[in-house]
């Protein structure tokens, strides 16, 4: 009767280990995801090769059917799950019959068709597009051309207006500060004279005198005019931001 | 382009129109060169520092120079006050960037037998000195020394020479006793000349400045005579009969005019001093007095009555082309011409008064240059800036001085001396 008790026992203990082993690798096996990785790499092989004409063309890698490259296609692309056992090169963990799997050949030979018409379409498509893209931008750039000389007609008539108005401007405060600058006396009255001397301003605004260019004869009224040139010798820069060659005329008031 | 801006003279619109003639006229509105600016001004008087020179009799020296170019009428002496810069202390431009003169006169003076005097102008906007003298005469001849230096910084700024060496010569009348008087250009430093007379009249200058020619009413005639400067030795060169009243030498120096009575009615006459040779040059019924020789000798203005009235003409040295230059007024009298021969001085009648008048020698640009009391006898500057003339405008007749233009009119000879007759030497 012990031995009976004892074996009763055993069988419990032996029953409760084999219970755990089984438990343990049940969980082992549901623990593991070799069939998705499986199910991911087939995916792969049957995906389409990214159409050519969406690929920018400015990255010749895009091109290549490597592997890195096949990498970057997105799951959500790929064909379901259910799909996806049917184009597997890999055996199918289950039974197939011969007129299913003629049935699975047609129907995958259908999709590579499809797949292929899709393909071409799209490259057709792609190609389409990239002819009216350059078209379009054809066009662009003629408008662009167009406007941009216009623009540039445009923009330099009203510099040209606004030079003028600028240097003008500029000219009347040299006037105003050579006038100031300008001291001379006269022993002889009413005497018609005339001095002119071009200068030199510098863009940072130094004058300095280039040349008499017409001396009135009088040597006393043409010094005078030459030092209220030098008396002057730093103005306010240029209006555009270059050097500016100005001729200055001076008149006795009579 | 070339755009023509001028200031003062031409209105702001005008100065549009120009700019914009200047964008349309140029090629395509391109620019091809820079702006032209017309600068119009009128001459000023030049601010000027005179400081006081170092040394004894710096300060009168000084004073003189300044006075000379204040009166010239084309300095503006500062006054020394403002000067930050000391007499003996070394010439920078910095001292004078912030007074507005235009130049400096700096200098010493040596007294040892004869006054040294070194004087040294500068130049403020070149910062440099421009001229550099030494002076040397007698302690007497300070102002003349003083003279000389303003005569130097004249010309080296105008470019013109002075009339600070100048003199003028007047008559006199005190007690009943006429007399002579010489006196520097601004009327200081007046001496009497040897010459005595009951009455003299219109002394005349020789062109080369050593002599002057005088009339001289002695007993009951009038006659002419010269006195030698450096001899102050009387010389009488016409004693003829009836009044002879001198005109003017001719440039060549050895021939005068002069205006006479001795065949009757007054006549234009030369007298050749060497030869004493007379030629009469007007011979027309009337009264022809004044004669005054024009510059270049080959004109003779004077006062003939043909027409009824005094009034003045021209005529050629030969005596002939008379030709009436003056139609207004009712007594024109004393031509006297100006040192470039276009316009002619002379006094006339005018609202109950003798008033100065100019006039161009083509009888046009008449101008009235006085009007306060009596203004007779009119003589140019050398350099046709000043008139000296007689008036009496503060009682008894006497010297004045005036810008050709009739401003600044004043004194020059001292009070209490009546004075009449004033003749501006020729240098």
């Amino acid at each position: 009767m012990t031995g009976q008790i004892m074996s009763f026992e055993k069988a419990t203990g032996l029953s409760f280990a084999a219970h755990v082993v089984f438990f343990v690798f049940a969980a082992l096996l549901t623990s593991t995801n070799h069939a998705r990785d499986v199910d991911i790499y087939t995916v792969r092989i049957v995906s389409p090769a990214p159409p050519a004409p969406t690929a920018p063309a400015t990255e010749p890698a895009s091109r290549d059917t490597g592997p890195a490259n096949r990498q970057r296609v997105p799951p959500a692309k790929k064909a379901p799950p259910k799909d996806s056992q049917l184009l597997s090169d890999e055996p199918a963990p289950v039974r197939v019959d011969k007129k299913s799997l003629a049935l699975k050949r047609a129907t995958l030979a259908e999709a590579r068709h499809q797949q292929e018409l899709r393909r071409l379409r799209e490259a057709q498509e792609a190609k389409d597009q990239a002819i009216r893209d350059i078209e379009q931008k054809s066009r662009l750039d003629s408008i662009r051309q167009r406007a941009a000389t216009t623009g540039a007609e445009e923009a330099g008539g009203r510099s040209e207006a606004e030079r003028n108005k600028a240097l003008s401007e500029y000219g009347e405060r040299i006037q105003a500060i050579i006038y100031d600058n300008w001291a001379y006396t006269q022993a002889e009255e009413n005497k018609d004279l005339k001095t002119s001397i071009s200068v030199q301003v510098s863009r940072d605004g130094v004058m300095t005198v280039r040349k008499v260019e017409e001396p009135s004869g009088d040597r006393v009224f043409d010094r005078s005019a030459l030092k209220a040139i030098r008396k002057t010798s730093k103005v306010e820069p240029p209006p555009f931001g270059k050097d500016e060659e100005l001729i200055l005329n001076f008149y006795p008031e009579r | 382009m070339t755009v023509t801006i001028t200031r003062d003279k031409c209105p702001r619109y005008l100065l549009s129109l120009a700019l914009a003639a200047a964008v349309l006229l140029s090629p395509q509105g391109k620019s091809d060169a820079g702006l032209s600016i017309d600068i119009v001004k009128a001459p000023r008087k030049l601010p000027i520092a005179v400081m006081e020179l170092t040394g004894p009799y710096g300060s009168q020296i000084s004073e003189v120079i300044s006075e000379d170019l204040s009166l010239s009428g084309l300095f503006e002496p500062l006054d020394p006050e403002t000067f930050i810069e000391r007499p003996g202390q070394k010439f920078s431009k910095v001292h004078w960037a912030g007074t507005g003169a235009e130049a400096v006169l700096k200098g010493e003076v040596v007294a040892a037998e004869d006054l040294i005097v070194r004087v040294t102008l500068y130049d403020v906007v070149e910062g440099r000195p421009v001229m550099a003298k030494q002076y040397k005469a007698t302690r007497e001849l300070l102002r003349p020394l003083a003279h000389a230096v303003s005569n130097d910084i004249y010309r080296h700024i105008t470019g013109k020479e002075g009339i600070f060496r100048t003199r003028i010569v007047y008559t006199t009348l005190k007690d009943g006793q006429a007399g002579m008087h010489l006196a520097d250009w601004d009327g200081k430093r007046g001496r009497e000349l040897p010459v005595k007379a009951r009455s003299l009249m219109a002394p005349r200058w020789h062109w080369s400045g050593k002599s002057i020619l005088y009339s001289a009413q002695r007993e009951r005639s009038w006659n002419i005579h010269r006195i030698h400067l450096s001899s102050m030795k009387e010389e009488p060169l016409i004693q003829e009969k009836g009044t002879n009243i001198a005109g003017g030498f001719f440039p060549e120096g050895d021939r005068f005019t002069f205006s006479s009575s001795k065949d009757g009615t007054p006549d234009i006459y030369t007298y050749y001093i060497h030869r004493k040779k007379l030629s009469k040059l007007t011979r027309d019924y009337g009264i022809e007095v004044s004669p005054a020789v024009s510059p270049d000798g080959e004109s003779i203005a004077y006062v003939s009555d043909r027409t009824g009235s005094p009034q003045i003409y021209t005529m050629d040295k030969f005596g002939y082309n008379k030709d009436r230059l003056t139609y207004e007024g009712r007594y024109n009298t004393s031509p006297s011409w100006s040192p470039d021969g276009k316009t002619i001085a002379f006094s006339g009648w005018k609202e109950d008064s003798n008033q100065i008048f100019t006039i161009r020698t083509d009888g046009r640009g008449l101008r009235q240059l006085t009007g306060e009391g009596n203004n007779e006898e009119p003589s140019l500057s050398p350099d046709g800036r000043f008139i000296v003339f007689t008036s009496d405008r503060e009682g008894s007749k006497a010297i004045y001085m005036m810008r050709a233009s009739g401003e600044e009119q004043r004194r020059i000879s001292p009070p209490g001396v009546r004075a009449s007759s004033p003749r501006w030497s020729p240098n």
